[in-house]
């Protein structure tokens, strides 16, 4: 199974950056995910996708982890997780995002998942409803709130252009 | 006389999840709706920032080789 699991990391890596926002945490997720795909590689059924198998592992391989960690978090006193949703890791902040991607690790983590698996790795929606075990419904309205909020970071940006670009006319009609 | 054109079917088509014959009738209703098809142009665009931003993270910052478990 080994050398079917290599044409996928590149895929899991880039699914468990933005699932844990974090280059350490993402590493440790791939880890665990490929360790947990082999140890069940008795129950993988060769017909089936692989690709779709090893994403719906991470997915619960992460479920996990994140809910031992909160409840570390809840036992240390430490009320982080509000923050945690809505900051980008320290790590992931030296790397110089354009907006987009900016907009897309300030997502909630249900609507940046659903955006990663399927605008990122192409997956059906049915298939990221199975993965995640959610109605297909669900997955659009969170594929639908995600968008929204991208192109709201967008629209803003193109006022500001807009604006300076109608400055400069202004500037030019002074000067004339 | 065809379907007007959802929300779903725009998220559809930027997706590449839409049947063909959709993917047609869809596309014509753009070509007469600026304004939306603008707004499908830069889903399609912003999905492939995202795609090319990942992967250059997930193949440039790689804090250790990623290993396979040992059989």
């Amino acid at each position: 199974m080994h050398h079917l699991l290599n044409d996928h990391i590149m895929p899991l890596r880039r699914y468990a950056l933005a699932l844990t926002r974090n280059v350490d945490q993402a590493d440790d997720l791939v880890q665990d995910t490929l360790t947990r795909a082999i140890e069940s590689a008795s129950s993988w059924d060769p017909r089936r996708d692989l690709r779709r198998w090893l994403f719906g592992i991470m997915h619960n391989v992460h479920v996990s982890v994140s809910r031992r960690r909160s409840l570390e978090t809840n036992i240390a006193g430490q009320l982080t997780s509000i923050a945690s949703d809505s900051v980008p890791a320290a790590q992931l902040d030296e790397v110089h995002f354009d907006e987009t991607m900016a907009a897309l690790m300030k997502l909630p983590e249900e609507q940046r998942e659903v955006l990663v698996l399927i605008g990122v790795e192409a997956f059906s929606y049915k298939d990221v409803a199975e993965m995640l075990g959610i109605p297909v419904g669900t997955v659009m309205s969170r594929l639908g709130r995600a968008r929204e909020a991208l192109r709201a970071v967008s629209g803003r940006e193109q006022e500001t252009v807009t604006d300076a670009a109608e400055g400069n006319r202004s500037f030019l009609h002074v000067v004339k | 006389m065809t379907e007007p054109i959802s929300e779903l079917d725009l998220m559809a088509q930027v997706d590449d999840q839409i049947g063909s014959g959709r993917r047609i009738e869809v596309g014509e209703s753009l070509s007469r709706q600026s304004t939306m098809a603008a707004r499908v142009m830069a889903d399609l665009r912003r999905r492939e920032e995202l795609r090319q931003t990942l992967t250059g993270i997930a193949s440039s910052c790689r804090a250790k080789p990623t290993m396979l478990p040992v059989r």
